[in-house]
């Protein structure tokens, strides 16, 4: 990862004389001390599992979905709401389909394809409390916080992060919070 | 060699039988469902294509539902949705509008790009119409944030219809005569469009947070901050509200 911090300075430094436009922010200096950053959140394989749970309540959601009498509803980077919707003005809670670092969703033929940790994951969700998973295609780096989504490519407001450590298990997810003496940066 | 009369016969028994098969394919089609206009995520002629930033990841959907990798489609840059509409892709992108075919459904191929300048946003089509959002604030610095219409019946040259200033557009939805805009903070408004170059505005609601919006044979879906909503819509005069599940505390 610290290659990688690198090989983006060179990156960017090149851009610079290139471009000869001061870039949005000014580069980070290493090391910092205390630094407002990303902190990976770890998991075990069998935590980071996908698995049918009881239904919970609403925190943060995000995008939705609608398959047949199904609304599915994403609750950000934790996993999936399923809703009973037959009536719209009553809908009923069935349970909660966790399934870490989810965003996106799409549903054919009682199948469901979710992103999961980085893999692109197809269940079979004809039996919601026996799901098999029949096919995961590793698609994605979870290895890099997420980026300022609002900004663009050469404006991004970069952050310090903690570096992922492999042996700590899977990053699940990342939190915002005070980091010591970081040594990645993106 | 048959009778001329026989081959007419032949001719016009397979061509009947294609028909059908093409008939078929419609009415035993898979069971699929919708998705929102913030979606990545998009199933279209037994393909999921993703949107991911610079390209579309393409994957086949074998019988049995699993995914195989197809490969990936350089498009842009800054993909952030996206759309599938008969044999066309549209990619929401954070320098414009972008359209794929997939006639050839492993291998989208670039038909046009509708720029317009910088802004974020989600699009979604009906009919000859393509329905853009334009989110500048908190995004960019220039610029203004806007609704746009754009005829897209020249898939290769689409031409700017209208544009209505909008806070802080999200995502959209349209059905028919109507258009759900999702604004944040600002709320949901929704726009009748029954003419595309006079758009006019029906209803503002306010005191939610919307993000993005399915509007599904009568009824909107709506998510945002401040949970689900569901509005009945079959009676353009009467919109109302139907159910609300918050978030909790």
């Amino acid at each position: 990862m610290i290659r990688k911090t690198i090989k983006l300075f060179l990156f960017a430094a090149l851009g610079l004389v290139l471009s000869g436009c001061p870039p949005g922010d000014p580069y980070p200096e290493f090391p910092v001390d205390e630094v407002e950053g990303y902190k990976p959140v770890y998991a075990t394989d069998a935590e980071a599992s996908i698995e049918f749970q009881e239904a919970r309540p609403l925190k943060k959601p995000g995008k939705i979905y609608v398959y047949g009498k199904y609304l599915l509803v994403n609750e950000q980077s934790q996993g999936i709401h399923v809703i009973d919707n037959t009536d719209p003005s009553a809908p009923k809670p069935v349970g909660f389909l966790r399934v870490y670092g989810n965003v996106d969703m799409a549903v054919r033929n009682n199948v469901l394809y979710v992103d999961h940790i980085g893999d692109l994951v197809a269940l079979q969700i004809t039996d919601l409390n026996n799901i098999q998973e029949i096919s995961r295609i590793s698609s994605w780096s979870n290895d890099l916080p997420p980026a300022d989504d609002s900004a663009l490519e050469w404006e991004r407001r970069g952050r310090y992060f903690e570096c992922v450590d492999p042996e700590k298990g899977k990053v699940i997810g990342w939190i915002l919070t005070t980091l010591k003496k970081p040594e990645c940066y993106r | 060699m048959l009778p001329v009369r026989s081959r007419i016969f032949v001719a016009i028994f397979t061509l009947c039988v294609l028909l059908a098969a093409c008939d078929d394919d419609t009415t035993t089609g898979p069971l699929q469902g919708k998705s929102g206009s913030m979606a990545r995520f998009v199933l279209a002629k037994d393909h999921l294509y993703v949107a991911n930033e610079t390209t579309i990841k393409v994957f086949q959907v074998e019988a049995n539902g699993a995914l195989t990798s197809s490969g990936a489609v350089e498009a842009g840059f800054g993909i952030e949705t996206i759309f599938a509409k008969d044999d066309n892709l549209f990619l929401g992108a954070d320098n414009g509008m972008y359209v794929y075919s997939i006639a050839n459904p492993a291998v989208p191929k670039f038909v046009s790009f509708y720029n317009h300048i910088m802004a974020c946003d989600p699009v979604v089509v009906q009919g000859q119409y393509a329905y853009v959002t334009l989110r500048v604030s908190d995004c960019r610095t220039t610029g203004f944030d806007a609704v746009e219409v754009i005829d897209i019946r020249n898939l290769s040259s689409p031409v700017r219809v209208s544009s209505y200033a909008t806070e802080t557009p999200y995502g959209l939805g349209v059905d028919n005569n109507l258009l759900f805009v999702c604004q944040g903070d600002g709320g949901l408004k929704v726009f009748d469009v029954a003419d595309p170059a006079n758009v006019k505005q029906v209803k503002h609601y306010t005191s939610l947070h919307a993000y993005d919006v399915i509007p599904n044979q009568g009824v909107l879906l709506l998510t945002g901050n401040t949970g689900i909503y569901q509005y009945d819509y079959s009676d353009v005069l009467n919109i109302r509200q139907l159910s609300h599940i918050p978030v909790a505390p």
